[in-house]
């Protein structure tokens, strides 16, 4: 187990610059998801802690040892990949002793730790199986096993629940969340499903063409996201973007000629044209007139549950708003939103989130 | 009549008579054979005992033809009978089209060759009609049962010419070849496995065998490990491609174009051939003949065809090593692996199947290779191998040569079978 420290690592090929100067820090133990859309950077950024990319600028630091230069299997790293990438003509056993045998272990210690690993991973009865025989969820396994029997510092997932199921990916994502709880080993996982990140991380590193947008827990980022791309990015159904103008003293808004909406933020001085963002499930769906303004329902999205109600502002995004499931809402009526003022974020014209001035309850 | 228009009539014959046979026996089959309709009982009854009858006669047809010789000479002559009746129908045919074409040559031509096809057509047409009849279900067929009946038979259908033609073209020569191997030098006495007997007993036979299982041995293994070397080696590099491309030209020569190349190589003057060359360079005083070095001037021989055939195993061993997922390399390297093991670990074993349809490929084309040595050496200095041990008797005992054919293919069968499983399972 062990820390890992990136200092302003870069990457480029040839004159394209992919990763601008990450500066990360990650505790022993710790589980940090990389999130971010395709294109982000974040396998790359993963690739390289592997050692699979060069490193062009900037130091990774494994439990102090600066590791840049070393081959990938002498970095105390294990990777599980998308694909599961399973050595086909070896079973399972095989696949899993793999790293030991190279390693020069004996025949008894491989034997003692791929045994263990499989019974983790509850892969007992199938490791005289070749991969092709193998359902996905369990390949996914087998991978997993791989890393567990090399007993790294650091496991690193690259979006390693993405070619499975969607009922299999929920079941996935628990195992690996227990995995984490049992083996207390520092894990980076990659992924570009925020649900994932916010269930399994204990961090979350969100990513954009190559920087840190922002680092911070689930709650963090949820309630408060540094900027308009964070705040768009964590959370489903995305935040509502309305364009607003402050009145007052700053701390007051209209959208769209609305009655003023007040926004629980430290004032500073900051050029417009501003944007307020809410939440769907932070909105109260009032009688028309009664909210600060009113729409139009374009389109109900029935859960079950939850309803989710396209209400038309007049701009070409439809508002989201989340509503009771058990009421029932017609196409074409009219609607009030109501905007209670501590859940709302506000966005000056380079998308930097005004403080909020409170911090929520649940985040020390 | 003109070339040009002789070939274009020979294309539409062949393009239309593919086309026109399938259209028409699935027509047949859909519409007479298994109507899309229901079909009642007493019907299918019918269609069955017609189908039985008519299978029945020609089978018959075919027994008496077989018999003739045995049997009373009222018999014997029906078939005859038959076939003479036939032939004056067809001639009434053919002198009805002579008449109506009235002296046109074209016109003439064109109207037997109508004849001819309708004809085919007639037969193909009356025998499937014949099998599918015989084999109609007993009972009510419902338009379901047809359709599934129809759909049963139709890959048959598609089958039958290429069946046809293997058989014809493949079948009918192996047989015949066995069969022809079996009889004297003049093809007139039967002398059991004489021939064979023969062979084994003649010493340059002998030769040529072992020389043969040392072709087949060396050759495949040194091309197929070649051009998986060079597959590997090139694959990233910026120049490979042309590499590639250099390596893969000698496929593009011919086997007898190649020998004469080589011939300059192993020439005995110092100024043409590059082994001497090398040996003057060296002092020496005398050129030689590498070609009448015993024993190892079979593997001189070799080389020109893993010259050859490397090019092939690498481009197709260069196009299975690119399927390989990425992934499991860089896993192997997070695993450890050094550059060597990730190649042989699991690169390998991971187009092992493919590496096993080369090298079968290569020593089914190895187990035929004749020209290079009829060219390099004619077979001698102990070089033989079995298809230029053939070409010895060829025409002058072909009793002893089919022997030989027949030896050879026995040799490359348990290889083929080998390779078309591989091949098979290669491509599910």
């Amino acid at each position: 187990m062990s820390d890992l420290v990136l200092k302003d690592v870069r990457k480029s090929y040839g004159d394209a610059k992919v990763i601008h100067g990450v500066d990360l820090e990650i505790r022993d133990g710790e589980f940090v998801v990389f999130v971010g859309p395709s294109g982000c950077g974040k396998s790359t950024l993963l690739r390289m802690i592997a050692g699979l990319e060069s490193i062009t600028g900037g130091d990774v630091v494994i439990g102090g040892e600066q590791v840049n230069d070393i081959a990938p299997a002498d970095r105390g790293i294990a990777m599980v990949f998308q694909s599961y990438a399973l050595y086909p003509h070896k079973d399972v056993y095989g696949n899993m002793a793999f790293a030991l045998r190279h390693a020069g272990e004996d025949k008894a210690v491989i034997d003692e730790r791929v045994k263990k690993a499989a019974d983790i991973l509850g892969l007992d009865a199938l490791l005289k199986r070749k991969p092709k025989e193998l359902s996905g969820g369990q390949r996914q396994r087998v991978a997993i096993g791989r890393a567990i029997v090399r007993d790294p510092e650091i496991f690193l997932f690259d979006e390693p629940l993405s070619n499975l199921d969607a009922a299999l990916r929920v079941q996935m994502r628990v195992e690996i969340l227990r995995l984490h709880q049992r083996l207390k080993t520092t894990m980076i996982y990659v992924t570009h499903d925020q649900v994932e990140a916010m269930t399994l991380a204990d961090r979350i590193v969100v990513l954009r063409d190559g920087r840190i947008e922002q680092v911070g827990t689930p709650l963090e980022l949820y309630h408060h996201p540094k900027n308009h791309f964070v705040a768009g990015f964590i959370g489903s159904p995305k935040m509502n973007f309305l364009a607003c103008d402050r009145v007052g003293d700053g701390t007051q808004v209209t959208a769209h000629g609305s009655a003023p909406i007040t926004v629980l933020v430290k004032p500073r001085d900051a050029a417009g044209p501003f944007t307020l963002g809410v939440r769907p499930e932070h909105v109260d769906l009032v009688e028309p007139g009664q909210g600060q303004l009113d729409g139009t329902i374009l389109v109900a999205e029935r859960l079950g549950g939850e309803t989710f109600l396209h209400v038309d502002l007049g701009d070409s995004e439809p508002f989201v708003v989340k509503a009771d499931g058990n009421v029932r809402y017609v196409s074409g009526d009219p609607v009030g939103l109501s905007f209670p003022s501590d859940a709302l974020h506000l966005f000056d014209a380079n998308g930097d989130a005004f403080e909020h001035v409170e911090r929520h309850a649940l985040i020390a | 009549m003109s070339p040009v228009i002789q070939g274009i009539i020979t294309i539409i014959i062949g393009v239309g008579g593919c086309v026109g046979y399938f259209y028409f026996a699935n027509l047949l089959v859909d519409r007479v054979i298994f109507p899309q309709r229901d079909i009642a009982a007493g019907t299918t009854g019918m269609r069955r005992t017609i189908g039985r009858i008519g299978l029945g006669i020609l089978l018959l047809l075919l027994l008496l033809v077989m018999f003739a010789g045995s049997l009373p000479d009222a018999l014997a002559q029906i078939p005859a009978a038959i076939g003479s009746a036939l032939a004056a129908f067809v001639s009434i045919l053919l002198s009805a089209a002579e008449a109506l074409s009235f002296g046109v040559e074209w016109l003439g031509m064109l109207l037997s060759l109508a004849v001819y096809l309708v004809l085919f057509v007639v037969v193909v047409g009356g025998l499937i009609t014949l099998i599918g009849f015989a084999i109609t279900a007993p009972g009510t067929a419902t338009t379901g049962d047809n359709i599934n009946r129809a759909n049963q038979m139709r890959p048959w259908l598609f089958l039958f010419p290429a069946m046809f033609a293997l058989g014809l073209y493949l079948m009918y020569p192996v047989v015949g070849s066995f069969i022809r191997s079996l009889y004297d030098r003049a093809g007139t006495d039967y002398v059991g496995l004489g021939n064979y007997v023969r062979l084994f007993n003649n010493p340059d036979f002998r030769t040529a065998f072992f020389n043969n299982i040392l072709w087949a041995l060396v050759v495949p293994a040194m091309a197929t490990f070649m051009g998986l070397v060079i597959a590997q080696l090139t694959d990233r590099l910026r120049w490979g491609n042309i590499a590639k491309s250099l390596v893969f030209m000698p496929m593009a020569i011919s086997f007898v174009g190649a020998s004469l190349i080589w011939k300059f190589v192993y020439a005995q003057d110092p100024d043409i051939g590059i082994i001497n060359a090398i040996r003057q360079f060296f002092g020496a005083e005398e050129g030689i003949d590498p070609l009448q070095i015993p024993f190892w001037n079979n593997f001189l021989l070799m080389a020109i065809l893993i010259w050859i055939q490397t090019g092939f195993a690498m481009v197709i061993l260069s196009a299975a090593l690119r399927g390989i997922p990425e992934e499991t390399v860089e896993a192997a390297i997070i695993d450890g692996a050094n550059p060597f093991q990730v190649f042989f670990k699991i690169k390998v074993p991971q187009i092992m199947g493919t590496i096993v349809v080369v090298w079968t490929t290569i020593t089914i084309l190895v187990l035929k290779v004749f020209d290079i040595v009829y060219t390099m050496t004619g077979g001698n200095f102990g070089t033989e191998i079995l298809p230029s041990f053939m070409m010895d008797f060829m025409f002058r005992d072909d009793g002893q040569a089919t022997a030989v054919a027949f030896v050879i293919m026995v040799v490359v069968l348990p290889v083929m079978i080998w390779n078309i499983v591989q091949a098979r399972k290669e491509m599910r």
